[in-house]
C-alpha cells in the first residue's frame, strides 16, 4: 500500500473508532435524561443543563479523535 | 390521502429526481481559511472578514437598542430582551450569586458564536470570491467569471443547460467531467470573500483562549491567588511530612493538565461541528442538487444554535466551578 493511502485509512479509522465510545455515552446520557424528565418534568432546566454539560464532556473524547485524525491527514 | 398532499409529495419527488440530473461543481474543501488580501502587510483571511461583519452587526444592534429603550419593548428590543433574559436566567440557575459577574462574558460568547454560525449559512458565504490562478487544473473549481469594475469575480453557480451535453459525452467521460470546463465557465483556484467564522480554527481557538483565561480570572478574583493556585500545586499535606500527600500533588497536577485540555476541547468542539456542517452542506448538493439540501440547512441552523449554547454553558459551568472553593462545594452538596 502507498504511504498516502495508509494515512487516509489511518485518519478514517482514528475518527471512526474514536466516535464509538462518545456515541454510546451520549446515547446513554440522552436516554437517562429523558427518563428523568418523564419522572419529574418540573426539573427540566436542571436536567437539561446537566445533560448538555455531560454530553459536551463525552463529546470531548470524540474531539480528541478528530484532532488526531486531522493531524494524521494534514501534518 | 388528500389530493393536495399527494400533489405536494409528487412535486417534491419530481424536484428531487430532476435535481439529480443536474451536475453541481465538485466541492473543494480547505481546512484553513484562505487569504483574500494583505492589509498593511498582514494577511486578511475570508473568515476574518466574516468575523468583522458579525462584530459590526452586533455593535450596530447594541447602539440601536441603547438609543431607544422604552418601557414597553417592541420589535428588535423585544427580541434582544427575550434573548438576554433567557441567558440571564440560565446564569442564575447555574451560578447563583455569581450570575451578575458571569453574565456579560456568557452572553457575549453566546451571541457572537450563534451569529457567526448562522451567518455562515447565508447565500454568498463561500460562493462569491476572487479568481486566483485562472486556468489551473487539478485542485480547481469551475465557476462563472464576472467582471465588476477592476475586479474579476468568480461566482459559484449551479451550471445550467449542460445536462444534455453530459449525457452525450458517454459514461467514460462523465467520470472525468468533474474537472472539465463546462460551457461558460472557467477553472482555477477560487478564494471566497466570506467564510463562516466558526469554520476556521483561528477563531475558535481565540475564543477558547479568552473563555479559559476569563475562567481562571474569575477563579483567582473570587478565591484569592494562592488559594486558587493551591488547587493545582497541592503540596500542603506533603509539606507536613505526610507521605500520602503525593496523591494530592498528583491530582493537582492532573487538574492543571485538564485546565489546559479545555482550550483544545473548547476550540475543536466548535470548529469540528461547524466545519463538518459546512462540508456536509457542500457534499449533499453534489449528491442531490434540489430540495434535499434544504433539510440539512435546517439541521445546521439547529446545530449552530446548540453549539453556541454549549460554548456559553460550558464557560458558565467552568467559571462557577473555578469560583467555588472545594470545601464550599462539599458543604453545598450536603
Amino acid at each position: 500500500m502507498e504511504a498516502e493511502g495508509v494515512r487516509l485509512l489511518a485518519a478514517g479509522i482514528a475518527i471512526g473508532l474514536g466516535a464509538i465510545g462518545p456515541g454510546i455515552g451520549i446515547g446513554l446520557l440522552g436516554g437517562r435524561a429523558m427518563e428523568a424528565l418523564g419522572r419529574n418534568p418540573e426539573a427540566a432546566p436542571v436536567i437539561q443543563s446537566n445533560m448538555i454539560l455531560g454530553i459536551a464532556l463525552a463529546e470531548a473524547i470524540a474531539i480528541y479523535a478528530l484532532v488526531v485524525a486531522l493531524i494524521i491527514k494534514f501534518v | 390521502m388528500k389530493p393536495k398532499t399527494l400533489v405536494i409529495l409528487v412535486g417534491i419527488l419530481v424536484l428531487v429526481a430532476l435535481g439529480m440530473q443536474f451536475p453541481t461543481p465538485k466541492p473543494e474543501i480547505s481546512l484553513q481559511a484562505e487569504t483574500v488580501g494583505l492589509v498593511l502587510g498582514f494577511p486578511v483571511s475570508n473568515a476574518l472578514i466574516a468575523t468583522w461583519i458579525t462584530m459590526a452587526i452586533l455593535i450596530l444592534i447594541a447602539l440601536r437598542i441603547r438609543g431607544r429603550t422604552g418601557d414597553v419593548p417592541s420589535g428588535l428590543q423585544n427580541l434582544i430582551e427575550f434573548a438576554l433574559e433567557w441567558i440571564f436566567s440560565l446564569c442564575q440557575n447555574v451560578a447563583g450569586k455569581n450570575a451578575r459577574r458571569f453574565f456579560p462574558l456568557v452572553a457575549t460568547i453566546f451571541l457572537f458564536v450563534i451569529l457567526n454560525n448562522w451567518m455562515g449559512l447565508l447565500p454568498g458565504y463561500g460562493t462569491i470570491g476572487l479568481v486566483k490562478e485562472p486556468g489551473k487544473q487539478g485542485h480547481s473549481y469551475s465557476f462563472n467569471e464576472v467582471q465588476l469594475g477592476p475586479l474579476k469575480l468568480g461566482l459559484l453557480m449551479p451550471p445550467t443547460g449542460q445536462a444534455e451535453a453530459k449525457t452525450e459525452q458517454g459514461a467514460k467521460e462523465t467520470a472525468k467531467a468533474d474537472h472539465e470546463t463546462l460551457p461558460g465557465q472557467i477553472t482555477g483556484s477560487f478564494v471566497p470573500f466570506f467564510r463562516g467564522a466558526s469554520t476556521t480554527l483561528t477563531t475558535t481557538i481565540a475564543l477558547a483562549l479568552v473563555a479559559v483565561a476569563m475562567i481562571e480570572w474569575f477563579g483567582i478574583t473570587s478565591l484569592g491567588f494562592f488559594p486558587y493556585i493551591s488547587r493545582f500545586i497541592n503540596v500542603r499535606r506533603l509539606r507536613k511530612g505526610n507521605f500520602m500527600g503525593i496523591i494530592d500533588a498528583f491530582v493537582g497536577l492532573l487538574e492543571g493538565v485538564a485546565e489546559g485540555a479545555r482550550i483544545i476541547s473548547f476550540g475543536f468542539r466548535l470548529f469540528g461541528n461547524m466545519f463538518a456542517g459546512e462540508v456536509l452542506l457542500l457534499i449533499i448538493p453534489f449528491l442531490m442538487a434540489w430540495v434535499v439540501p434544504l433539510l440539512f440547512y435546517g439541521l445546521e441552523l439547529f446545530v449552530g444554535a446548540i453549539q453556541a449554547l454549549v460554548f456559553a454553558l460550558l464557560t458558565l459551568v467552568f467559571a462557577t466551578m473555578a469560583a467555588t472553593s472545594h470545601s464550599e462545594s462539599h458543604e453545598a452538596q450536603h
